[in-house]
């Protein structure tokens, strides 16, 4: 049985994450993704973080399912290798900053002219104009333009902190593979190809707002309401542990779990909305109760009372969590240059289209050859392409 | 034009966020999303946050584009109108604990016998079997499990920290709108309909894992600080900025900007390999400096040396912002009961098929005998349902 995408070609000039965390993903589906890189050093990623093998972890994970081509797209010859790839496939996506792609002639246009269908996704940093369209962007960046810091700010102070993962990339990454599959699906029903844009920045704040910004969706007077993620970590005896009641029902099941029937009738925090304004003075007895007991005793008393409570998985405790464990979320596989490795299975369970891992991340320009043959290169002009510096 | 899944219609029994938030991406699109409640109090995310006609600001922003159907799931004659209902849809979608909808005859098979290429997702918190698959799920309760409180965790005294806002959750409902878009196209390419799952753990761990699991990716290499330990933020003298210094040419603008040219020259910062063990000491030798400086300084500083660097937005600055207001990202939507409604666009921004915001939420079987008219019930047939109290 085959992925979703089976038989579905993307040509990926995307680098770092904001783009190849969504290829991957797409690749996950079974589609065919042809990572093109600069020939030499290649996606910048590929050197970021733990490396072996010469290739950084992160870069072998978000980059499965790929082959690989070096291309020089400054010269000539590699651009016509790369517009005859383009030429048999469905999608092709970059995150140049803007204007580069049209500069180099391997833009929407410039595409379309070989492939009149093509679907065409761009993601950009801020957007393709405006005053920081031109601005060197990371993650960090989006993630303080974008209120991400702003609203992980450290209640009691007034210091912004950052998300600790990459968030901001993979959000606008996981748009990209949505950008994809609506206009595949638009192209199979309507026969049109086109051009998806996507910015970091507005894939980011579509993403946080909705419960981030609720103080500031309705405008004119409305009565403000504490904060939604503002979730409480008491410490326990040994550890740390979240427990978090929404209905009236779990509530009164943290009062039983605690012992504290005394509070499960202070009528502060009896119903939901008198709740949600009265979060403060009920942490403070949570955490108090929650000291006397061993992270697994206070787990076990919540689940008991059928109240959402779990004990705080560090790092190293996901590589064995009994429940990550039973779901086969992490896969151990052995990459041919960086060795043994572990990789998280693709999430999404189809039952009758099962994504699949089924190529490690490549070095740079792995399947030149073997992809421009594909297209219909004899060896003898794949030969002529390189004498004129098409790879490099 | 229309958007991508013009024609499309989902039938949504999901509540809370990891449902909503996706089919309100799929009805930005185009889809014809009818949200399926039960009579009464309907989704419980409708009283969660600041409150304005019945109605929660985070209900209102994630079920716009959304017709409201109340239909009592336990009254006699309910199931047979809710299979009519499902014959007209492309798509079912629920998350609902595991194993509920397959006792109340409204499973998978149970759509599948009247319809023959539905699409059913099912969205569950850890999973449909395992150790935890019974317990009750909030975003707060799979950060713990997933990995994400431990990777927040404050890297001075370890303890661990949330994610501010409700990014399990929000990541699950990311990746079941793949799934359904992936589904949908492959559907359309002859593969018919299926069962897709998606587990909030999985999204969330297949989400987190590749930049944050770096050190626990290679089985077996010694560890590197985090990739996080690149993020940096700094007070200023009159705010917060942040910045990142990866490649030599950013490393080498950062020293001029801030005038520290003995760094530049010193051989064991020479490289992005060598320097990534001691990011955290150069970071602090800039941030000393940052903190004489003034936001608009610095921010201009690292601009010329093209350093990525931003002002952190608060809460309250993000509509206000030049980018943000320049990209059009905010929509102002004016309801006639609810007054004016501020949140962003559609982010994925398709040339054919534009997506659109047409209607904010429904109240509760807002559109009950519209939709019930649609799919063929009769006024008498619609009179003796209600009589028999299946619209509550």
């Amino acid at each position: 049985m085959h992925g979703c995408l089976h038989g579905v070609r993307i040509v990926d000039m995307t680098a770092n994450v904001s783009g190849p965390f969504g290829t991957a993903m797409l690749g996950d589906m079974g589609a065919d993704v042809i990572k093109i890189e600069a020939p030499g050093n290649g996606d910048i990623s590929r050197r970021y973080g733990m490396m072996r093998g010469g290739m950084a972890a992160a870069f072998a994970v978000i980059n499965r399912n790929k082959r690989g081509a070096a291309l020089d797209l400054q010269s000539a010859a590699g651009k016509e290798a790369f517009l005859k790839l383009v030429a048999s496939a469905d999608v092709v996506t970059q995150n140049f900053r803007p204007g580069v792609v049209d500069r180099l002639g391997v833009g929407y246009e410039a595409c379309k002219a070989v492939k009149k269908d093509i679907i065409y996704i761009s993601i950009s940093g801020f957007g393709d104009s405006g005053p920081h369209a031109n601005d060197s962007v990371y993650d960090p960046v989006i993630q303080a333009v974008s209120g991400y810091m702003g609203v992980q700010t450290e209640p009691g102070t007034d210091k912004p902190m950052p998300i600790r993962t990459i968030v901001c990339d993979k959000i606008a990454s996981m748009s990209l593979t949505q950008g994809v599959l609506g206009a595949l699906f638009a192209r199979e029903r309507f026969g049109m190809g086109q051009h998806v844009r996507i910015s970091m920045l507005d894939a980011s704040l579509a993403f946080l707002w909705p419960d981030a910004m609720s103080n500031h969706t309705y405008m004119g007077e409305t009565p403000r309401m504490p904060e939604m993620g503002i979730y409480h970590l008491p410490a326990s005896k040994d550890g740390f542990f979240v427990g978090f009641v929404v209905t009236d029902e779990q509530f009164q099941g943290l009062c039983r779990a605690i012992e504290r029937p005394d509070v499960a009738n202070d009528p502060r925090f009896v119903e939901t909305v008198s709740r949600q304004k009265n979060q403060k003075a009920l942490n403070v007895i949570f955490t108090a109760e929650v000291a006397k007991y061993t992270t697994a005793e206070i787990v076990a008393r919540f689940q008991r009372e059928k109240v959402p409570a779990a004990k705080i998985n560090n790092r190293v405790d996901l590589l064995t969590d009994p429940q990550i464990a039973h779901n086969g979320m992490i896969i151990e596989t052995e990459h041919p240059d960086a060795g043994p490795m572990r990789t998280p299975r693709p999430p999404i369970i189809f039952g009758e289209t099962p994504s699949s891992i089924r190529r490690h991340a490549p070095q740079v320009g792995a399947h030149t050859e073997e992809v421009l043959a594909e297209v219909g290169y004899s060896s003898g002009e794949i030969a002529a392409l390189k004498a004129k510096g098409a790879f490099g | 034009m229309s958007g991508a899944l013009h024609g499309v219609r989902i039938l949504d029994l999901t509540i809370n966020v990891s449902g909503p938030f996706a089919t309100g991406i799929l009805g930005d699109m185009g889809a014809d999303v009818i949200k399926l409640e039960q009579p009464g109090p309907g989704d419980l995310a409708r009283r969660y946050g600041p409150m304005r006609d019945g109605m929660a600001a985070p209900f209102v922003v994630m079920n716009r584009n959304k017709r409201g159907v109340a239909l009592d799931l336990n009254a006699p004659g309910a199931k047979e109108l809710f299979m009519r209902l499902v014959k007209t849809v492309d798509i079912v979608i629920q998350n609902f604990r595991p194993g509920v909808m397959d006792r109340i005859g409204l499973g998978y098979e149970h759509c599948r016998a009247v319809k023959d290429d539905i699409i059913y997702v099912s969205l569950s918190g850890f999973g449909e079997t395992g150790p935890l698959s019974a317990d009750r799920v909030y975003d707060p309760v799979i950060q713990a499990v997933g990995g994400f409180m431990g990777v927040q965790a404050d890297p001075a005294t370890g303890m661990p920290q949330p994610v501010r806002h409700i990014v399990c959750d929000k990541t699950a409902a990311m990746t079941a709108t793949q799934g359904m878009l992936a589904a949908l196209f492959a559907r359309e390419r002859g593969q018919g309909g299926q069962h897709v799952k998606v587990t909030m753990l999985d999204a969330g761990l297949a989400y987190l894992w590749s930049d944050a699991m770096s050190n626990h990716t290679y089985v077996g290499a010694p560890h590197l600080p985090e990739i996080s330990s690149l993020l940096n933020v700094a007070k200023t003298l009159d705010g917060f900025i942040t910045f990142i210094f990866v490649s030599d040419s950013e490393f080498q603008g950062m020293c001029r900007a801030l005038d520290l040219p003995h760094l530049a020259k010193d051989p064991q910062y020479a490289g992005p390999v060598d320097r990534m063990p001691k990011m955290r000491e150069l970071s602090n030798f800039a941030i000393e400096v940052i903190a004489t400086l003034t936001t608009a300084d610095i921010v201009a500083r690292f601009a010329k040396a093209e350093v990525p660097c931003a002002r952190i937005n608060l809460r309250e600055d993000l509509v206000n912002d030049p980018q943000i207001i320049h990209n059009k990202l905010i929509i102002e939507f004016d309801d006639p009961k609810l007054g004016k409604v501020r949140f962003p666009r559609p982010a994925i921004e398709f040339s054919g098929t534009p997506s659109s915001v047409r209607s904010v939420a429904p109240h509760v079987g807002q559109h009950t005998d519209e939709i019930l008219r649609e799919i063929g019930v009769s006024a008498d047939e619609l009179a003796t349902m209600k009589s028999k109290g299946l619209f509550g």
